[in-house]
C-alpha cells in the first residue's frame, strides 16, 4: 500500500479516550525529504488528544439524547400519573397522564397539597407532610389513598412516593386511579353487610318467641304492681311506703323493657363497621342473657365460664355478638332431639398465650358428619331444615375481618365445639 | 267476700313477677305465699292449706305441667293457673285437658287474673264440701 501511494513516510497515534482506544490518527508524506520525525510526533499527539476528546463529547451526547429520549418515552407511555420533585418538592418532570390540576412542572408539589388543606380537604396536610418527609429522607416511603372529586363523581386515588436515586434527592410520586377497586370493595362490604343483616333479622326471627317472652315478663309486673298500687291508694289509710316501693319496682321494670328492647335494636341496626376496644367476657354475657328464655322454651341449660381477666378485643361489637349467637343457636339446634336433661351448652372464654382470646362453644348434640369440617363454613350449608346455611359463613368472614379464626371439632364423648379466637390488644373496653 | 284471706300460691322464676303477683293478690284481701321454682314450692310449701296455685309454665328445673301432674296425685286436687310469657297452643291444650283453672298469658290484667282465682276458688270450696260429704257419708 506505502508503495502504491508512494509514502515514504508515516506517523500513527492512537485516539485514547481514557483506556479505551477510540482510534487512530495518521500523517503520512510522499515526500522524500520530509520525513516525519521529532518533534512532530508530539505535536499530533497533542492533536490526537483534542480529537478524541471531542470524539468522545459527541459520542456521550448521542448516549445523553437516547437516554433521555427513553427516560420521556417511559415517562409518557406510563398509565399512572407520575411526577419527579427535586429535593425542595418543586416538579421537574411529569409523564403525559399527569394530569394533577395546578401541578405542572415548575410549580411545588409539597405546597400544593398544603393548599388543598387550606382550602378544606383535611387529608391534604397529611399528604404534604409524607412528600416532605419522603424528600427529607425521614421515610423509605409514603402511600396514600385519597378522594377527588371530579365534575361527574368521586373518585379514588392511590399514591406513592419514593425517593428519587440521586445525589441532589428529590422523590418520584406515581398516582393511580383506584376508583374501580374501591367500587368493588365498597360494594363486596355492602353486599357483606346487608347479608350479615339478613341473617341477623333471620336469626331474631326464631328468637322471637324468647324475645316476647323476654318483654312479657316485666310488662306482666309493671301491669300488676300498677293495678295493685291503685287498690291500695283506695284502702282507708293507704301504705305510702308500700307504694313508693311498688313504683320504684315499676320503674326498674320498665327499664328492663326498655334494655331488651335496647339490645334487639341494636343487633337489629343496619350500618358501618364501627371498630372499638371491647371485653369479649362481657359480650358474651349479654348474647347469653339475650338467649336466656330462648334456652328455658328449649329446655336447654347454659353454662357460661368466662375468663377471669377481661379479654379486651378490637372489634364491631354487633358483629361478634353476631358470631357467638350465632354458635349458640347452632348448639342449640343440634340438641333438638336430645333428651332434656342432656341438653347443655357449655360457653367458655380463656385467654391463650397471653395475646389471643378463645371462645368455645361445646354442645351434646350428634356431633359433626366426617367430612363435613370443610364444608361447614361454606354458604349454603347447613342440616337444619329451615337453615340458610350462612351463619358459620357469615361467621368465619367476620372472625377473617378481625384477624381470627373459627373451627369445629368434635368432642371425645359426643357433641362438637365451634371456637374462635382473635387478638388480645391492650386497653380497656369503651 | 270470698277473698276473706284465701292463701294463693305463687311459683315464678321471675322475682319481679312474683312481688307484683303478690301485691295485687293482697290489695284484693288474699293471702299470697311466693316460691322460686316447683321444687322450692314442694320442699317449703304448705300445700294443704292452698286455694289455689298460680304456676309459670316454664322455669328453669320443672314447670308448670310437671307441677300440674304432680298435684293431680293429691287427694284433694288443688286448682292450678297457669301463666306464661310465651303462649303456645299445644301446652294451653294440654294445661287445660288436664283439669287447669285458667292458662294465661302475660301481661294479664286484674279482671282476668281475679276471675281465675275466684273460679279456683268455687272448685276448691265445691272439691272440700264434695270431700266432706263423703266422709259423713262413710
Amino acid at each position: 500500500m506505502f508503495r502504491l501511494y508512494g509514502i515514504r513516510s508515516c506517523i500513527v497515534v492512537p485516539l485514547e479516550a481514557g483506556e479505551r482506544v477510540l482510534g487512530g490518527l495518521a500523517v503520512a508524506t510522499t515526500s522524500a525529504d520530509r520525513a516525519l520525525r521529532e518533534p512532530f510526533s508530539g505535536w499530533l499527539r497533542l492533536v490526537a488528544e483534542v480529537f478524541a476528546s471531542a470524539l468522545e463529547r459527541t459520542a456521550m451526547e448521542d448516549a445523553l439524547r437516547a437516554s433521555e429520549g427513553m427516560k420521556s418515552a417511559i415517562l409518557s407511555s406510563l398509565s399512572n400519573g407520575v411526577a419527579v420533585l427535586d429535593s425542595d418538592g418543586t416538579i421537574v418532570a411529569v409523564s403525559q397522564s399527569w394530569t394533577i390540576e395546578g401541578a405542572t412542572v415548575g410549580s411545588n408539589y409539597v405546597t400544593a397539597w398544603r393548599e388543598t388543606a387550606r382550602a378544606g380537604a383535611s387529608h391534604g396536610s397529611d399528604a404534604a407532610a409524607g412528600i416532605a418527609a419522603v424528600l427529607a429522607r425521614e421515610r423509605d416511603s409514603f402511600a396514600f389513598e385519597y378522594t377527588a372529586r371530579d365534575p361527574t363523581a368521586e373518585r379514588w386515588y392511590s399514591m406513592v412516593v419514593v425517593p428519587l436515586n440521586q445525589p441532589d434527592g428529590g422523590a418520584v410520586i406515581s398516582h393511580t386511579d383506584v376508583t374501580e377497586r374501591k367500587r368493588a370493595e365498597v360494594n363486596a362490604q355492602r353486599s357483606r353487610q346487608e347479608l350479615a343483616h339478613f341473617t341477623r333479622v333471620s336469626t331474631m326471627g326464631a328468637l322471637a318467641a324468647s324475645l316476647a317472652h323476654e318483654l312479657n315478663q316485666p310488662l306482666a309486673a309493671i301491669l300488676s304492681n300498677a293495678q295493685a298500687a291503685r287498690r291500695f291508694l283506695d284502702a282507708a289509710r293507704p301504705d305510702l311506703g308500700e307504694i313508693r316501693s311498688i313504683l320504684s319496682d315499676i320503674v326498674e321494670d320498665d327499664k328492663r323493657a326498655g334494655k331488651v328492647i335496647e339490645g334487639l335494636r341494636e343487633l337489629l341496626r343496619k350500618g358501618e363497621t364501627e371498630v372499638e376496644l371491647l371485653d369479649l367476657n362481657a359480650l358474651i354475657r349479654d348474647v347469653v342473657k339475650l338467649l336466656g328464655s330462648d334456652a328455658l322454651i328449649r329446655r336447654v341449660r347454659m353454662h357460661l365460664d368466662v375468663a377471669a381477666e377481661p379479654l379486651i378485643v378490637a372489634g364491631d361489637r354487633i358483629q361478634l355478638q353476631q358470631v357467638v349467637l350465632n354458635l349458640l343457636v347452632n348448639a342449640m339446634d343440634a340438641m333438638a332431639d336430645c333428651p332434656t336433661e342432656e341438653r347443655v351448652v357449655s360457653v367458655q372464654t380463656e385467654l391463650c398465650d397471653g395475646q389471643t382470646a378463645r371462645v368455645s362453644v361445646q354442645d351434646a348434640g350428634p356431633g359433626i358428619l366426617t367430612g363435613q369440617h370443610d364444608l361447614l363454613f361454606e354458604p349454603f350449608y347447613t342440616t337444619k331444615p329451615t337453615g340458610m346455611g350462612m351463619g358459620l359463613s357469615i361467621s368465619r368472614s367476620i372472625m377473617e375481618a378481625h384477624g381470627g379464626l373459627i373451627w369445629a371439632t368434635n368432642n371425645p364423648a359426643r357433641g362438637a365445639t365451634f371456637s374462635f379466637a382473635m387478638p388480645i390488644r391492650n386497653g380497656t373496653a369503651t | 267476700m270470698s277473698r276473706n284471706g284465701a292463701r294463693i300460691i305463687v311459683v315464678d322464676d321471675d322475682i319481679s313477677v312474683r312481688r307484683a303477683l303478690s301485691r295485687l293478690l293482697i290489695s284484693a284481701g288474699y293471702q299470697a305465699q311466693t316460691f322460686e321454682s316447683v321444687r322450692d314450692l314442694l320442699m317449703n310449701g304448705e300445700l294443704g292449706r292452698t286455694a289455689c296455685v298460680i304456676v309459670d309454665v316454664r322455669m328453669p328445673g320443672p314447670g308448670g305441667l310437671e307441677l300440674q301432674e304432680i298435684l293431680s296425685q293429691v287427694p284433694v286436687p288443688i286448682p292450678i293457673i297457669f301463666i306464661t310469657g310465651n303462649p303456645d297452643v299445644p301446652t294451653a291444650v294440654k294445661a287445660m285437658k288436664a283439669g287447669a283453672v285458667d292458662f294465661l298469658s302475660k301481661p294479664f290484667s286484674e279482671e282476668e287474673l281475679f276471675g281465675a282465682v275466684e273460679r279456683a276458688l268455687a272448685l276448691r270450696s265445691a272439691s272440700t264440701d264434695q270431700r266432706r260429704m263423703a266422709h259423713r257419708r262413710r
